[in-house]
């Protein structure tokens, strides 16, 4: 399924003093499969943005629709008009989505997207269960445990799987990192890449971390105030506006960023890399020349 | 979503004469107003009223339709007092009948009265607190109250709980329309659905709310004990109130203004000595 964003526009509180374009003519395409980062300080837009994307808010122009793989085009959110059709095929985990969490059970909570789907019980813990397990929690274990008396890192992967149990064909993933230590971090994000691996999903990530989005993302949409400022590859990103996403107070990725000292201080390299061990061949190349 | 479409108690940003105004005496004159609309007896004086209101609507530059935005959640209980009282009246000219109930001259006249009252008394408390920021509020109010704090009212306190319960609630809503839409992408149905399945989709709702209200409530008493909050004895100001020119001003048109409603309200009194008479023999 792809999804296409066209020319939208979402203004907050139009008419009032505390008017504010939170998205401004924003055009452009998900493609099915895809691992799609959208990075961007905090007030850009992303949120909103990706919020359109799931059906959750009306558009104040503009519209987004999803072309299935015969075609068939669906409207997702236009003005006027809020689908619920297609919250089922999109799947969205807010930031801190362990707030979500309401249910006397770990396995009741995830059962209860299923639940609003109407599928029968026996289907429900079935769904549940693999959920459970695609983010690594034993539901035979914590299945019947409260989810108040679960770790922080553990809350959080409940509450995805509590999206996961929905089997949307594409799954956002605002901030999902977002107050975790390191290790909660690598942990979810080699979670998002497995699940993309097992169920082939396509993945949005809203993230402001560079180096996560170097890692693991095929394409980086960078947000600045409401606008698309730049969509490509990361190395096509990070590589070739280098200056403009320092300008707008972006970092750039540690690989380039250190490639780029060397480069300064006169070590013949190339800066065009952004995964670590690419980069270090890079060094070692480098360094044999000189 | 509905939840951020309140406007009662909401603060609108702004420059003018009446923004300025000390909120001990913005909080003095709203209750001036307050109680004259239960002073007027007659159309006639709630023409006095309107015109009071629309000065300091204009004064104030806040644009008609963001105050009036603020009857929307009430209009149900105006609607519910007109139909009340203009079924209930008995007294005066009979208009229409229908079995026991009876529309009368009187009825429609105290209907259209109490729901101008009603109207009249929200748009006077909404432009106190659409022109004062929370915090200008209950620091009038401890002000206001602290006299009585020799007798024992914990005015700072209350001042104080006042203060957070303002702070918080835009901060809650954001939380609640934040877990709604969580609550919504999870396949929850907040909208449709008889009074009992409306009740349950509340729960999914309420408990994450309540969970995060505690949270919030423990980091901030922690926070304010990290900054030696102890009570109110001894506590100075950032900001000390000062009453300027344009207070005395606004405390003279108040005054003049109410003792205007009082007058008319015996208006027939001074220039009908009969009735005078009748009025002092009654009492």
């Amino acid at each position: 399924m792809q999804i296409k964003v066209e020319n939208l526009t979402k203004v907050f509180n139009p008419g009032l003093p505390y008017e504010t374009k939170a998205v401004d003519k924003v055009t452009f395409t998900v493609e099915s499969g895809e691992f799609l980062a959208i990075i961007g300080h905090t007030g850009s837009g992303k949120t909103t943005l990706v919020q359109h994307i799931a059906g959750l808010l009306e558009p104040s122009e503009g519209r987004i629709v999803s072309v299935a793989d015969d075609g068939t085009e669906t409207v997702i959110s236009q003005k006027g008009k809020e689908s619920t059709l297609v919250r089922r095929k999109v799947g969205i985990v807010f930031q801190y989505p362990e707030y979500q969490l309401f249910e006397e059970t770990v396995i009741k909570d995830v059962c209860f997207g299923p639940k609003n789907q109407g599928l029968s019980e026996e289907e429900q813990i079935e769904r549940a269960k693999e959920a459970l397990k695609l983010v690594n929690i034993d539901p035979d274990v914590k299945g019947e445990v409260s989810p108040f008396e679960l770790s922080g890192g553990q809350k959080r992967r409940v509450a995805i799987a509590g999206v996961l149990a929905m089997r949307p064909e594409i799954l956002i993933l605002d901030e999902p990192t977002a107050g975790l230590d390191p290790k909660g971090h690598d942990d979810i994000l080699e979670m998002i890449r497995r699940i993309r691996r097992e169920v082939n999903m396509t993945i949005i990530l809203v993230s402001h971390n560079m180096d996560d989005v170097a890692e693991y993302a095929d394409r980086v949409l960078v947000m600045n105030r409401g606008a698309l400022m730049f969509l490509g590859t990361p190395k096509e990103v990070y590589c070739e506006h280098e200056t403009e996403l320092r300008e707008i107070g972006l970092d750039i990725p540690s690989c380039p960023s250190f490639l780029w000292m060397l480069k300064e201080r006169g070590l013949n390299v190339d800066d065009n890399k952004l995964h670590f061990e690419e980069t270090a061949q890079e060094i070692i190349r480098a360094l044999k020349e000189r | 979503m509905a939840v951020r479409d309140i406007t009662l108690g909401q603060y609108y940003p702004g420059e003018s004469c009446i923004h300025r105004l000390d909120p001990r005496v913005k909080i003095i004159c709203t209750l001036i107003y307050l109680i004259s609309l239960f002073v007027v007896q007659s159309f006639t004086v709630f023409g006095l009223c309107i015109v009071m209101l629309a000065i300091v609507i204009i004064l104030s530059r806040i644009p008609f339709r963001f105050i009036s935005k603020g009857l929307k959640p009430i209009m149900l209980l105006i609607v519910f007092t007109m139909i009340i009282n203009l079924l209930f009246t008995t007294t005066g000219d009979i208009l229409a009948q229908l079995g026991p109930v009876k529309i009368t001259r009187d009825g429609i006249y105290r209907a259209c009265f109490m729901g101008l009252r009603l109207v009249l008394l929200i748009f006077g408390s909404s432009l106190l607190t659409l022109t004062t920021k929370p915090i200008e509020l209950t620091d009038g109010l401890e002000k206001l109250l602290a006299p009585l704090a020799k007798i024992g009212l914990p005015a700072h306190e209350l001042a104080m709980m006042m203060t957070i319960a303002l702070r918080f609630i835009p901060t809650l809503l954001d939380e609640t329309d934040k877990i709604m839409k969580a609550q919504t992408a999870r396949g929850a149905d907040f909208e449709n659905g008889s009074i009992k399945e409306k009740a349950k989709a509340l729960v999914p709702l309420l408990v994450p709310l309540f969970v995060s209200a505690f949270r919030i409530a423990g980091d901030l008493a922690m926070a304010m004990e990290a900054r030696c909050y102890h009570g109110g004895a001894g506590r100075t100001r950032m900001h000390q109130m000062k009453m300027a020119k344009g207070d005395a001003i606004a405390f003279a048109v108040i005054i003049v203004y109410f003792a205007l409603v009082i007058l008319s309200r015996n208006l027939s009194l001074l220039i009908d000595p009969q009735a005078a008479r009748a009025f002092l023999l009654s009492l």
